[in-house]
C-alpha cells in the first residue's frame, strides 16, 4: 500500500480565499485516497491538482505523481502525462 | 586470507565407488562449510529456483529468498521469464514484498522510481528535484534491475548466481536429450497439484535419497506388490546427473480403472511401462512418465533446513480435480515417507567418528555419482 504523502494544494489561501477553498478540498480528497490506496483515483486527482496549478513547477510536481501512479497501474493515461512533463524537459 | 574454518578432505569421495566414502559430516552441520560448498555448488552451477507456474501469467510476480538474497521472479509482459535481484537500484530498497499482479510497473516503495517488467528503469521521480525527474547523472539505461542468468527447463527455472557456468543446454544436454520425448507442453495441475514439504535436514541428503532405488522396499513397502527392487535400475552419468528408473510403471487409474489422465504424446514403446526419476544436480528432483511427471524443487534454507516445493504436471490442461486429488495424495504419501530417512541421516551426521560411510557398488552409485560432482564443484571452487 502507497503511503499517504502530506500535499498541500492551497499555497496561495491567504491572498486567494476561494481557490484556497477548493485546494483544500481536493487536498483532503487525494489523502483520502491515498489512504485507500485507490491509485486509480491518485491518477485522476494528481492531474486534476496539476491542471490547477498556477506555475510550471507546481504543475509538473503533480505530473510527477499523475505519471508515476499511472505507470504502475498500466493506465491509459500515462503516455499523455508523460507527454505533458517531456514537453516541459522534466521526463 | 584464513579460512575460519576447516576445509573437509574430499579426496576419499572421488575415489571408486568401491573406495569411496562420502562427504563428511561438515558438509552437513556446519553452517561455515555450507557457506562454501553455497558458493562451489548453488551458485556456481545451475541451481532449481522455482517453476513457472509461480507466476502464470504475463506481470505476475513473486519474491523468493535464496541463500539469502533477495530474488524476485516475474514474467513479463511477453509472457518470458526472468529473476532479478529484487532491489531498487537507487538505495537497495526492496521491491516487491508479496507475490501479485504487476500490472504496468514495478515501483519502488521508497522513492517511486519505476521499473518495467523487463526490469528497464522507466522513471525516477523528482531525481532533479521536485517535478524534475531527470538528472544528467542518472542514466536510466544504466540502472535497470540486475538481472539473474536463468534458464526454463520442463518449467523449472534454474538460475545461474556466479554467471559464469556453461549454457544450461550445454550442461545437461545429455540429459535433456534422454527425455526428448517428454519435450512437449507441460501442464501444472495447478493448487492441487503443488504441495511443500519442511524437512530437518541438509538438501543433499533428499537428493541421496532421491537418487537410488535401494530404499524403496524398506521405506515404501506399499510399492514392492508391483515394483520390486529388481524391476529398478541405476542412471549414473558421472559428472552429469543419476537417478532412478523402473520397467514396471502402472499408469494412474480412475475409480472405474481407466486411465485417468492421458499419455504424453508420441512417446515410444519404452515408456509404456517404463519411468525414471533423476536429480539435475544439485538440487532438482525430476520424474517422467506416460500420465504425468514431477518436478521437487529442494530450496536449501539452511545447512540443516529445506523445502521440498513439489509440483505435478500433465499432458492435457483438462484433466479431473478428483483424480489429480488422489494422485497428489498419493504421491504426499510417498514422499513424507522418506522424511524420517532423510531427518535421520541429518541427525546421524553429528556422529563425531562418522566418516561418510560407504556406497554399495550394485545399488549406492547413483549417490555416489553425486558425492563425486559435489566434490568436483568444491574441488574447482578451492582451485
Amino acid at each position: 500500500m502507497s503511503r499517504p504523502i502530506a500535499i498541500t494544494i492551497g499555497w496561495r489561501a491567504k491572498s486567494r480565499p476561494i481557490v484556497a477553498e477548493r485546494d483544500a478540498a481536493l487536498d483532503a480528497l487525494i489523502l483520502k485516497a491515498h489512504a485507500r490506496d485507490d491509485r486509480a483515483a491518485l491518477v485522476r486527482l494528481y492531474t486534476q491538482a496539476a491542471d490547477l496549478a498556477e506555475t510550471v513547477d507546481r504543475e509538473c510536481f503533480f505530473l510527477t505523481y499523475a505519471y508515476i501512479f499511472a505507470l504502475e497501474l498500466g493506465h491509459a493515461s500515462q503516455a499523455g502525462l508523460r507527454a505533458r512533463l517531456v514537453a516541459y524537459g522534466r521526463e | 586470507m584464513a579460512k575460519d574454518y576447516i576445509q573437509t578432505d574430499i579426496t576419499s569421495v572421488q575415489q571408486s565407488v568401491e573406495q569411496a566414502t562420502g562427504l563428511a559430516n561438515a558438509h552437513y552441520i556446519d553452517p561455515a562449510v555450507f557457506a562454501e560448498e553455497s558458493e562451489a555448488v548453488l551458485k556456481a552451477t545451475w541451481a532449481g529456483l522455482a517453476v513457472g507456474a509461480d507466476v502464470p501469467n504475463p506481470g505476475d510476480a513473486k519474491p523468493i529468498q535464496f541463500l539469502g538474497m533477495p530474488l524476485l521472479l516475474i514474467r513479463d509482459k511477453d509472457g518470458a521469464l526472468r529473476v532479478f535481484e529484487n532491489i531498487c537500484r537507487h538505495r537497495g530498497m526492496q521491491l516487491v514484498h508479496e507475490a501479485k499482479t504487476i500490472e504496468g510497473a514495478l515501483r519502488c516503495p521508497y522513492h517511486s522510481w519505476c521499473y518495467s517488467t523487463k526490469g528497464k528503469l522507466v522513471s525516477t521521480p523528482h531525481v532533479g528535484g521536485a517535478g524534475q525527474n531527470t538528472h544528467p547523472s542518472i542514466v536510466k539505461e544504466d540502472l535497470g534491475l540486475n538481472e539473474v542468468r536463468s534458464h526454463v527447463w520442463r518449467d523449472v527455472v534454474f538460475i545461474n548466481i556466479s554467471g559464469d557456468a556453461p549454457d544450461f543446454t550445454e550442461v545437461h544436454a545429455e540429459l535433456i536429450a534422454r527425455w526428448s520425448e517428454f519435450d512437449g507442453p507441460l501442464h501444472h495441475g495447478g493448487a492441487d497439484s503443488r504441495f511443500e514439504l519442511e524437512l530437518t535436514a541438509n538438501y543433499k541428503l533428499a537428493v541421496e535419497n532421491y537418487c537410488e532405488s535401494y530404499h524403496l522396499p524398506w521405506v515404501h513397502p506399499g510399492l514392492n506388490s508391483y515394483s520390486r527392487l529388481e524391476d529398478h535400475y541405476n542412471i549414473v552419468e558421472y559428472g552429469k546427473f543419476s537417478g532412478q528408473g523402473t520397467l514396471v510403471y502402472r499408469q494412474f487409474k480412475a475409480e472405474d480403472g481407466s486411465a485417468a489422465f492421458p499419455d504424453f504424446p508420441d512417446l515410444s514403446e519404452k515408456w509404456n511401462e517404463g519411468a525414471e526419476y533423476i536429480t539435475v544436480y544439485p538440487n532438482v528432483l525430476l520424474g517422467v512418465q506416460r500420465d504425468h511427471a514431477f518436478a521437487i524443487v529442494l530450496e536449501p534454507k539452511a545447512h540443516d533446513k529445506t523445502v521440498e516445493h513439489i509440483h505435478l504436471y500433465y499432458a492435457s490442461e483438462d484433466t479431473e480435480a478428483k483424480n489429480r486429488a488422489v494422485n497428489t495424495r498419493q504421491w504426499k504419501e510417498v514422499f513424507e515417507e522418506d522424511i524420517f530417512v532423510v531427518e535421520g541421516m541429518q541427525s546421524g551426521r553429528h556422529a563425531p567418528t562418522f566418516d561418510g560411510g560407504r556406497f554399495s557398488p550394485v545399488m549406492d552409485e547413483p549417490t555416489h555419482c553425486y558425492h563425486d560432482w559435489v566434490a568436483g564443484k568444491i574441488a574447482a571452487h578451492r582451485g
